[in-house]
């Protein structure tokens, strides 16, 4: 019997905004009021630090990256320093892990698979590399990963880049990885005409691969504060 | 009664999970489903909830050690002094 699931798409929004958002969908599912859910959304520029980030990942002051109109945040998510804005598609996913019957590293290795679909039907070739998490092509990162769990529940997700401004990502090391790169469909010389492409596609793979099904969002946007 | 806190099942897999931080200390009256502590991976931070209401009485790992799956933590007990 597939798992309800609701999708919720923030379109473009302010990180913070969008956290708080997350927060309060977390909220419904812990208190089993709101199904699983699925949030897209890409973000004004900002950079963000989980709860093993090292300081010196970051390569420019504060007040530099707000020049540049990039935010800083702290998020409690696993996974170092990392790098949002539009044209990169997030994807966070709040399930309760243990309904699943799997581990969280099982769970981050189906968040990959679905992003190597994905990028399979725009003819990428997506991989893995051992020791080191997001989807990869030719030792550049594509997708950039990272979640954190409460009371069995998953928050955060997969990072997906379409066409950010890939310079921004200058300005870290990504996820503290010295020796790779970060690319994108649109240095890999593919254009998305349609971001809702990527969307439909990421719920069809995610609903065969855990076994979900759509559901009517419990969630409107008018209940956002 | 004393109960166990345990690392999660379904963190495994997950390599090197460190303590990140303890949420409650040794004394304090817990809820069932408080966070307890928070560890961490690379990709993934795990709040670990306490099984059982009562009173924290015993942290067996420090912030920043390495635990395993299934690995005791803590111990929660009806009363203090237990």
């Amino acid at each position: 019997m597939p798992i309800d699931i609701q999708i919720i798409d923030l379109k473009r929004m302010d990180y913070r905004q969008s956290f708080i958002i997350q927060e309060m969908i977390y909220q419904g599912c812990d208190e089993q009021r709101f199904p699983d859910s699925i949030i897209f959304q890409e973000n004004d520029p900002v950079i963000t630090m989980g709860r093993s980030s090292d300081i010196t990942h970051l390569l420019k002051s504060e007040q530099e990256l707000r020049k540049l109109g990039i935010q800083i945040e702290v998020v409690d998510r696993g996974g170092d320093i990392t790098y949002h804005g539009p044209g990169q598609l997030v994807v966070s996913v709040l399930i309760h892990i243990r309904k699943y019957t799997l581990t969280v590293h099982q769970f981050l290795r189906n968040l990959e698979e679905i992003v190597m679909g994905i990028l399979r039907f725009y003819g990428i070739q997506g991989q893995r590399i051992e020791g080191k998490s997001g989807v990869w092509v030719n030792n550049e990162k594509i997708a950039a990963i990272g979640i954190g769990v409460t009371h069995g529940i998953t928050r955060h997700g997969i990072a997906i880049n379409i066409d950010p401004d890939l310079s921004h990502f200058t300005y870290i090391v990504p996820c503290g990885i010295m020796d790779g790169g970060v690319t994108s469909f649109k240095k890999l010389g593919v254009e998305v005409n349609n971001i809702d492409e990527i969307k439909n596609l990421f719920i069809q793979k995610f609903n065969k691969i855990f076994d979900t099904a759509v559901v009517e969002p419990v969630w409107k946007e008018g209940d956002i504060l | 009664m004393r109960f166990e806190v345990r690392v999660p099942l379904f963190a495994e897999g997950a390599t090197k999970i460190k303590i990140h931080q303890w949420l409650f200390e040794v004394g304090d009256s817990v809820k069932s489903g408080d966070n307890l502590v928070e560890a961490t991976t690379d990709k993934i931070s795990i709040n670990i909830e306490a099984p059982k209401s009562g009173f924290l009485v015993e942290k067996l790992v420090e912030e920043d050690e390495t635990v395993l799956i299934d690995q005791v933590i803590a111990i929660i007990a009806d009363e203090k002094g237990e």
